[in-house]
Order: C-alpha cells, then sequence, then structure tokens
C-alpha cells in the first residue's frame, strides 16, 4: 500500500506489527486515531507508555504487578496455604475469572521441555521451593496443560516435594462441562474413566 | 473387502482416471516410470493416509499442480463405503469416510486393511534393525490402535531424555529419572506389542515359506532391548553410559528382530532370491493376522515381486494368493505376457489394466 504521508505509512507499520493485525486493519485503526481528538490519543499512547514502564513482575508469584509484590499476594483474606502452579499470566487471569479460587498463585513461565531448550533452571521451580520452604503452604494444585510436557513438569515437581509434607495435587482431566460424552475423543474419554472421582466428592 | 472403484486427480504422474476395479486379480501392467506404483501408491493412502515412501503430500501431488484429490469406493460385507483424502497445499490434507470427516487420522488406520509387498521391501531384511523395527511398527499400526499412541508418546519422551543428555554438562538427574519414569508405561506397551505380533506371526510366516517351495527352517527371534518388566533397572544400569555417550541407550528403540535360515543369519549370508522369498512369507503373514484381527480380506498388493524369483516360485504365489484365504489382489510388471502364462496355469482369472504414461489404454 502506498500512502500520501509517510507519519500515516509509519503508523501503519508499527501497528500491524501487533499480532492479529494486518495491513488493512492497521490502516483502518491508524484512520480512526487520525480523526480522534489529538487529547484521546494523547491518553492512548500515555496509557501504553505508563503500562511498559510500570508492570513487573510480583517477586513473589511472577504474575503482573504495579507493585513489588502483586494484588493476589498481598490480599491477607486468600487462603495462604494454597498454591496455583500455572505457566503463564494468562492462566492466572483464566483462573481468576472463574471466582471459585482464592488462594495463591505461582507462575512457573512455560513447562519443561529440554528439547526447546527450556530445562527446570529456565523456569521459576527453584523460587516456588524457596516459597514452600519459608511458608505454611500444605498443598501445590498444578494446572498446566494436558500434554506430555506439561506432565513431566508436575512429575518433577512432584519428586522434589517427596520429602516435605506438602501435598502435590493436578487439576482434573476429562469430559468438558456442558458437552455430551459421545462427542469426547477417546483419549479423553479413556483417560476420564482411568481417573473417575467417587461421587460424594463431586458434590 | 474390496475396492470397486478409484477416482484420482492430480496424484504423482496422473491427472485423473477414473477405474472400475476387478473383485478378485487386478494386473496393471505397463514400462517403466509410467505410474503401475503410483496407482498402488493411491490405493495404500486411501488406507494408511501416507504414500509408500514417506514423501510429503505436496511430493505427491502432480508436478505443476497444487492440489491433489483421491476417492475410492469400496465394499466392507453388505456395506458400501466411501473414502476420500484432499489435499490442497499450504492446507493440511483432509480424511473423510462417508463424506464425515475425521478429526483424527489415527481413527481411519486399520479400517481399510491392507498389506503390500515393494521391491525396497527386501531392505527390510538386508539392513539396519532399525527397518525391521519399522516393519513392526507400521504394521503394528493397522493392527492395535493404541499402539500408535504408545509409540508417539515413547519417542516424543525419548527425544526430551536425549535433549537432557545433550543440555548440559552436568544433566538435571531428577529430570532424567522424571523422564524415564514416563518412559515406563509406553515402553511395556510397545515391548509387548511386538512380543505378541511377532509370536503370532512366525508360525504363519513358516507356513507360507514350505508353501512357496522354501527349503530350509525359517525362524524369526525378537530380541528386545530390555524385556517389558526390567525396563527401570535397565535404565538405572545404563545411567552412567547414558550420561557419557549423551544418549538413552537402552529402550525399545535399540530392538532387534533376529531371521535365521536354518540358524544362518538372513541379513549376512542370505541370498536375494531367499531374501525375497522369506519378505514374500513376512507379509503374506501379517496378511493372515490382519485379515484375523479385522474379519475381512484386506487388499493385497504386489509391486514387480517376480522380479528375482524362479519361476517355479512364482507359480507358487500365484497359486496361492488365489486361493480362499486372500481376497483382492493387485499385482505389477512390466511383462504382461509373463503374468498371464503364470495366471492362465493357476487356472485364474484376472483383468488387465495397460498403463502408460498415467493413463489407462483400453
Amino acid at each position: 500500500m502506498e500512502f500520501s504521508s509517510q507519519y500515516i505509512q509509519q503508523a501503519v507499520e508499527q501497528l500491524s506489527s501487533l499480532p492479529t493485525i494486518g495491513k488493512k486493519t492497521a490502516l483502518k485503526l491508524a484512520l480512526h486515531l487520525l480523526d480522534a481528538p489529538s487529547e484521546d490519543v494523547e491518553l492512548f499512547t500515555k496509557s501504553l507508555l505508563e503500562m511498559r514502564a510500570n508492570v513487573k513482575s510480583c517477586s513473589q508469584c511472577f504474575n503482573l504487578s504495579d507493585a513489588e509484590i502483586c494484588q493476589v499476594c498481598s490480599d491477607t483474606l486468600r487462603d495462604q496455604s494454597r498454591i496455583c502452579v500455572v505457566e503463564t499470566v494468562r492462566d492466572v487471569m483464566a483462573i481468576e475469572s472463574t471466582g471459585q479460587y482464592r488462594g495463591l498463585y505461582h507462575v512457573l513461565g512455560g513447562v519443561i521441555s529440554p528439547l526447546d531448550g527450556i530445562g527446570p533452571a529456565e523456569l521459576t521451580i527453584q523460587e516456588l521451593f524457596s516459597r514452600v520452604q519459608q511458608s505454611e503452604v500444605k498443598e501445590l494444585i498444578m494446572a498446566v496443560s494436558p500434554t506430555i510436557e506439561g506432565d513431566s513438569t508436575i512429575f518433577y515437581i512432584n519428586r522434589m516435594m517427596n520429602d516435605s509434607d506438602v501435598l502435590v495435587s493436578a487439576i482434573a482431566r476429562g469430559v468438558s462441562f456442558g458437552n455430551e460424552l459421545q462427542y469426547a475423543d477417546a483419549m479423553t474419554l479413556g483417560r476420564s474413566i482411568a481417573t473417575r472421582t467417587p461421587y460424594d466428592r463431586t458434590i | 473387502m474390496r475396492i470397486t472403484r478409484l477416482h484420482i486427480s492430480q496424484f504423482k504422474n496422473y491427472n485423473t482416471l477414473d477405474i472400475e476395479l476387478d473383485e478378485q486379480m487386478n494386473c496393471i501392467v505397463g514400462q517403466n516410470g509410467v505410474g503401475k506404483t503410483n496407482l498402488l501408491e493411491a490405493i495404500y493412502c486411501l488406507s494408511m493416509i501416507r504414500g509408500l515412501f514417506g514423501l510429503s503430500d505436496r511430493l505427491l501431488t502432480k508436478d505443476d499442480c497444487d492440489w491433489f484429490r483421491l476417492e475410492g469406493e469400496y465394499t466392507i460385507g453388505d456395506k458400501i463405503k466411501t473414502a476420500c483424502i484432499k489435499y490442497a497445499i499450504g492446507k493440511k490434507r483432509r480424511v473423510s469416510m462417508n463424506g464425515v470427516e475425521y478429526e483424527k487420522f489415527s481413527e481411519h488406520i486399520g479400517r481399510l486393511p491392507i498389506t503390500c509387498i515393494l521391491p525396497d521391501d527386501s531392505l527390510i531384511l538386508k539392513e539396519s534393525a532399525e527397518s525391521r523395527r519399522t516393519f513392526m511398527n507400521v504394521s503394528l499400526s493397522q493392527l492395535d490402535s493404541t499402539y500408535l499412541s504408545s509409540l508417539a508418546l515413547y519417542q516424543r519422551l525419548l527425544k526430551q531424555r536425549n535433549a537432557t543428555l545433550k543440555a548440559d554438562r552436568y544433566p538435571d538427574k531428577t529430570l532424567l529419572s522424571v523422564l524415564t519414569q514416563q518412559m515406563k508405561l509406553p515402553s511395556q506397551a510397545i515391548i509387548q506389542a511386538r512380543e505378541s505380533f511377532l509370536y503370532e506371526l512366525i508360525p504363519q510366516a513358516q507356513v507360507f515359506f514350505s508353501q512357496l517351495g522354501g527349503e530350509g527352517k525359517l525362524d524369526i527371534q525378537y530380541k528386545p532391548n530390555t524385556v517389558a518388566d526390567q525396563i527401570e533397572n535397565a535404565h538405572q544400569e545404563s545411567l552412567e553410559n547414558d550420561l557419557r555417550l549423551r544418549r538413552t541407550n537402552r529402550g525399545p528403540h535399540r530392538d532387534e528382530v533376529e531371521i535365521t535360515l536354518n540358524n544362518r543369519s538372513l541379513r549376512k549370508y542370505g541370498s536375494q532370491g531367499q531374501v525375497k522369498l522369506v519378505l514374500i512369507c513376512l507379509k503374506l503373514g501379517f496378511y493372515s493376522l490382519l485379515s484375523a484381527a479385522k474379519s475381512v480380506k484386506p487388499i493385497l498388493m504386489l509391486d514387480d515381486v517376480f522380479d528375482k524369483l524362479d519361476p517355479s516360485k512364482i507359480d507358487h504365489l500365484i497359486q496361492l494368493i488365489s486361493g480362499e484365504q486372500f481376497g483382492q489382489v493387485f499385482i505389477t510388471d512390466t511383462d504382461p505376457n509373463r503374468l498371464k502364462v503364470a495366471l492362465d496355469k493357476a487356472k485364474t482369472a484376472a483383468t488387465f489394466f495397460h498403463i502408460d504414461d498415467g493413463q489407462l489404454q483400453l
């Protein structure tokens, strides 16, 4: 695309560098910003710059935070005896939006996959151990992806916790809620039957 | 089970081809390089969702074309089924049965059972142990649908374990032991499946060997690198070695199959004719197992199979595959007369398809 202004060209190039934004959408956004009142655009750019400058990762759980310690970690009303271990900050957001969990989190930053150059040292596993040793944690809830590498990660953390009294549990895997059984794939259904739970515990 | 009609579009050297097939004996004849094997490959692909030689979909597509499509009409018992494979460059291939698309291709493998004997298959017996493991893997994938998932899981974990061994000067021993533990169940599943596969295959292959006029005692021995219940110990014992050599030294990825004729290794001492004959017996043995497991007669394909066989063995073979035990057969040959003579001797009726440059000559 050719533009009559090099400034528009520049803005479109920058916008289209964002994920899922193509050239046409970038042009639409640029023209929208061009039409908008200049205070609005200033607010827009300012909020982006401020976000970039101020958001850091929580020194305790590695979730995104405005302060040294994030809101979840500093909330004394939350259950301090449980830590939900997840891969990314997006998983924290997903679990928070369920409103079902009132414990703490720990963001690993991925799963163990030596093939991709990610060993235990590349994740925040060591930090998790020190956290467990220094606090009153009774349970680690592993909420990582149900993949081979996710399993290796759970296995690894479980192995490292062998000597402590901490319970390592994993989130349930099986037929998703609201779906019909017949449409579940064979592997999921097979595992669901193998790892069935007593009904008393589900009410 | 029979394939009654085959429709090919832009596959290998075929532009379009639509043929009705013989329910029993199909003879595909023509010069070298006209597309006899490609026709077999199209039928194979409809069953196995892969080519005969592991080529990518891109290379299965006709030159200068950007998609291919295969459709086959099958009669299984009293049911008629239509299998279809579509591929376009840059897109994933799509496989459907009676118009319903599969989400997982592994669900399709084994539904249209097939056995084929190719000239290159002699390498199974002549080359490294890997080719014999591949023979077991490909065979078992049709017989046992859980085998493929165990194998994929094992191979992925093996790669992760080897990567761990290579990654650092001092690999994380806890991680190694975690990966080793994860490998235990799939390893055992693979070893047990291979064990029972060969256990059932051996007597079948021996019967065919004597029926086809083979001389001497044919024996096949599975030599697992580790027995199933010792897998953990084996890894433990070889840990030092693994760390030194920076790879996993024990496990089913190092299994061997030894084939002997009169107690002498066929791989080292077998003549070309002997190797070919034993290969045919192994494949026909697999055909019998597949036939029993699926309760249908699979499709049998023989590509250029008469090469290196003496005329009396050719006669025996034609006689055998015309029999009750076998169903629909496809044979390719460059020499229609040789084939006709052998078929006449066996009093077998057959349909001949003359192929020239990707086209059917009537």
